[in-house]
C-alpha cells in the first residue's frame, strides 16, 4: 500500500491521535500533517476524580505530565509540524476554570500550538487572559450550524471540528454561509451512539451507550403494541445492535488485509476536498500505534488519490476497494457521510485538493 | 404530524401558569407555525407561553426563525413569552427578537447527568463531588456570556449526585424539570429505523415518519444494573427520578426565582410550569414514588 502513496502533498491536512513521543517519527512518515494529543495531570485525576479533563482520560489516551508533553511538541517540531491539546471535557465548572487556564498556560509555554476546547467559559476565559494559542472547537461543542459556527468564530475560535453526527449537505452548507472558517472532519474510526457533545453520561464509569439494553416498547397511547408493531421495533432493535457493533470499530477488527474496521468517511474525501475543508481527523488517542499508522496510510492513500486528478466515483472506488470489505461498507453503518453517495460530476480535481509543493 | 397539542397534558392546577411547548431534543419535532400560533392563541389570558427549540442544523435554523418571527408577531413584552435555547446559533436568532425572552436549556446547561454515579458514595465535602453537583453555568465568563445575551434563567434535570450552586448568587433563575431528567440523546434514532427502509436506518438526518409520537422503550440492563428507570423516547434516553432525588435537588435551589416544570411522560413535548414552589411539592407527591 505504501506504494500507492503519491509524492505530492495536497493542501488538505490529515490530523493523527498521538499519545507517545516515540509514535511521532511513525506517524510523520505515514502521512501525519498535524497532531492532537492529551495530558492527564495527577493532580487533577487527584482533585476532580470522574470530572476529566478531556474527553478521553483513560488509559494511554493521554501524557502523564508536561513534561511529556514539552518532550512530544519538540519532537513534532523538529518535523515542521504543529501540535494542538485536547481541553475538550464537555463543560468545566467555576472553581475548575482556575486549574484548566494554569494548565493552558503551562501548554503553551511547552509549545503546544492550539488548544481544542468545547467549553464555553473556557474559550472566553483564554481570550480574557491572553492566552497565546489559537482555539480550535472540539466535536464536544455539537456545533452543526452556520449561527453556532458565526458565534464561536466571535469567541476567537480560528478552526471548527464538526461532530461526528454530520451530513456533507450540512457541511456544504456552513462552507457556504461562512467559507472563512476553518473546517476539521471526521475521517476515521471511534464512532458515538449519540451526540457525544450532548451525552451528559461519562466514559470513567465505563461507555453507556454500548450497555446490551434490553427493551420493552410501550404504546404512547396506553394501549398494547400490535404484534406487527412489536415485530417492526424487534426488528428495529436486532439492527440497532448491529450497527452499535460498526460504531464500536466493529468490535476493534481489522480487514483481512490488516487494516481498520470502523467507521469511516473514505469515500468522502473527495467531497470534503472539494468542499475545502481545512483537515481530515483521525480518532484514537488510545489506539495502539498500528492502528494509528494504518489508519494514516488508508487516509493519505485516498488523499493523494483525489489530488492526483481521479473522478469522485473513482476515489470512492478505490477507497471501497482497499479495506475490501463490502459486507462492512455495504451495510453503511460504517459510513460517516452516507449521504456522500458518488455521482457524475466529471474528471477534475476537487478545488481544495489541488496538489502544492512539499 | 403538524406539532403537539396543549390537551396532550392538562394543566395541572391554576398555580401553574407558564406552558411549554415543544422538544428539547429533536428538528424533526419542531412545530408548524400554525400549531404553535394555535397553542399559544389558546393560552392567551390564561397562561405565559414557552417555546423549547432543540439543536438544529441550518436548515432547521431556518425553521426556527420563522418561528421566532411568526411568534414576536404575536407577543407582547409584557407577555413574557420565552424560548428554551439548545443551540448557540437559535440563541443569537432570539437576541433578534427582543420580545423574546431566552432560556438556557438543558443541552446547553452542561452538566454530568448519568445514572451510574454512585451518589451513596461521594464525599460530601470533597473538590471532585462538586464538580459533580455543578454545571457550566458556575463559570463566572460564561454567566457573563449569558448576561451579555439577556439570558437569566437556565433549565435543569434532576441529578443523582445532587446539586450544589447558588443561583441567586450567580444572577441566575433556575428551573428543575421533573420528574424526567435527560441523560444522553443524539442524532440517530431507534424508533425513526421503525418506519425507514433498511439503508436509511440510523443515517444522521434520514426523513422520519415520528414513530416517537407513537412508541417508547423502557429499557432494562442485561447486567445488574443501578436502579434507574431509564426510557428510550425518540432520540433521547430518559431517566424517570424518584421523588427523593427530585426533592433532594429542589431543597439545594434554595433560589427566590426557582421554577419547576412536569411532564406526564419522557417524550412529552407538552409542560406545565410553575414559580409556587408549594404546588410543585404537592404535584410531585401525588404523581412521584
Amino acid at each position: 500500500m505504501q506504494d500507492a502513496i503519491g509524492v505530492r502533498a495536497p493542501k488538505i491536512g490529515i490530523a493523527s491521535p498521538l499519545s507517545d513521543p516515540d509514535e511521532v517519527e511513525l506517524l510523520v512518515s505515514n502521512g501525519a500533517t498535524e497532531f492532537y494529543c492529551g495530558v492527564a495531570p495527577s493532580a487533577w485525576a487527584a482533585r476532580y476524580g470522574a470530572s476529566w479533563l478531556n474527553r478521553r482520560s483513560r488509559g494511554r489516551a493521554n501524557l502523564p505530565s508536561m513534561e511529556h508533553v514539552a518532550n512530544l511538541v519538540e519532537k513534532v517540531h523538529a518535523h515542521g509540524l504543529p501540535v494542538r491539546v485536547t481541553l475538550n471535557a464537555p463543560f468545566y465548572t467555576g472553581e475548575q476554570l482556575a486549574d484548566v487556564l494554569a494548565l493552558a498556560g503551562e501548554l503553551t509555554a511547552a509549545g503546544a500550538d492550539g488548544l481544542i476546547v468545547s467549553d464555553v467559559g473556557l474559550i472566553l476565559a483564554l481570550r480574557e487572559r491572553g492566552v497565546a494559542a489559537d482555539i480550535t472547537l472540539s466535536s464536544m461543542a455539537a456545533m452543526r450550524n452556520s449561527g453556532a459556527a458565526g458565534f464561536f468564530r466571535d469567541l476567537g475560535v480560528t478552526r471548527m471540528v464538526l461532530p461526528r453526527h454530520v451530513r456533507m449537505s450540512e457541511v456544504a452548507s456552513l462552507r457556504a454561509h461562512l467559507p472563512d472558517v476553518a473546517l476539521e472532519l471526521f475521517v476515521l474510526n471511534d464512532g458515538c451512539v449519540y451526540e457525544e457533545g450532548h451525552c451528559a453520561t461519562t466514559h470513567a464509569l465505563g461507555t453507556f451507550c454500548l450497555t446490551e439494553w434490553r427493551y420493552a416498547l410501550d404504546r404512547r397511547d396506553g394501549a398494547a403494541p400490535t404484534d406487527d408493531e412489536r415485530a417492526a421495533f424487534d426488528e428495529a432493535v436486532d439492527d440497532y445492535r448491529r450497527w452499535k457493533w460498526h460504531v464500536n470499530n466493529c468490535g476493534s477488527t481489522f480487514s483481512d488485509r490488516g487494516l481498520p474496521n470502523g467507521p469511516c468517511g473514505l469515500c468522502a474525501i473527495w467531497d470534503l476536498c472539494d468542499l475545502g475543508v481545512s483537515c481530515l481527523k483521525i480518532v484514537g488517542r488510545d489506539s495502539p500505534t498500528v492502528r494509528k499508522v494504518r489508519s494514516l496510510r488508508l487516509v493519505k492513500t485516498i488523499v493523494e488519490q483525489v489530488a492526483g486528478g481521479g473522478t469522485r466515483e473513482a476515489a470512492a472506488e478505490y477507497a471501497q476497494g482497499l479495506r475490501d470489505t463490502p459486507e462492512l461498507c455495504g451495510s453503511g453503518f460504517m459510513c460517516y457521510y452516507r449521504d456522500a453517495v458518488p455521482t457524475a460530476r466529471g474528471p477534475r480535481s476537487p478545488a481544495g485538493c489541488s496538489p502544492s509543493e512539499p | 404530524m403538524s406539532g403537539p397539542r396543549l390537551d396532550e397534558f392538562a394543566r395541572p392546577g391554576d398555580a401553574w401558569s407558564r406552558a411549554y411547548l415543544g422538544s428539547d431534543f429533536c428538528q424533526t419535532l419542531l412545530p408548524a407555525p400554525s400549531a404553535m400560533l394555535e397553542a399559544f392563541a389558546e393560552l392567551r389570558g390564561r397562561a405565559a407561553f414557552t417555546l423549547v427549540t432543540p439543536p438544529v442544523n441550518d436548515a432547521g435554523l431556518h425553521r426556527v426563525g420563522l418561528l421566532l418571527d411568526s411568534l414576536s408577531a404575536e407577543t407582547a413584552p409584557e407577555a413574557a413569552t420565552e424560548v428554551v435555547v439548545n443551540d448557540w446559533g437559535v440563541l443569537g436568532l432570539v437576541r433578534a427578537h427582543p420580545s423574546l425572552t431566552p432560556v438556557l436549556g438543558r443541552l446547553l446547561t452542561r452538566m454530568l447527568r448519568d445514572p451510574r454515579l454512585p451518589a451513596e458514595r461521594l464525599d460530601a465535602e470533597a473538590s471532585s463531588t462538586r464538580a459533580l453537583q455543578q454545571s457550566s453555568v458556575t463559570s463566572p465568563p460564561f454567566q457573563g456570556l449569558l448576561r451579555s445575551f439577556g439570558v437569566r434563567r437556565v433549565e435543569l434535570d434532576p441529578v443523582v449526585q445532587g446539586l450544589a450552586m447558588d443561583f441567586d448568587a450567580m444572577g441566575l433563575a433556575p428551573t428543575l424539570h421533573a420528574p424526567f431528567g435527560y441523560v444522553t440523546t443524539g442524532r440517530v434514532c431507534l424508533f425513526a429505523a421503525m418506519g425507514q427502509a433498511e439503508e436509511h436506518r440510523f443515517e444522521v438526518g434520514a426523513p422520519c415518519r415520528q414513530e416517537c409520537r407513537r412508541f417508547a422503550a423502557r429499557m432494562t440492563d442485561a447486567a445488574p444494573s443501578p436502579d434507574a428507570a431509564l426510557i428510550t423516547a425518540g432520540n433521547t434516553v430518559m431517566q424517570r427520578h424518584e421523588r427523593s432525588v427530585i426533592t433532594r435537588v429542589l431543597d439545594a435551589l434554595a433560589s427566590r426565582d426557582a421554577r419547576v416544570v412536569v411532564r406526564d411522560a419522557p417524550f412529552g413535548e407538552v409542560a406545565w410550569a410553575t414559580e409556587h414552589l408549594p404546588a410543585a411539592t404537592r404535584w410531585i407527591e401525588e404523581h412521584v414514588s
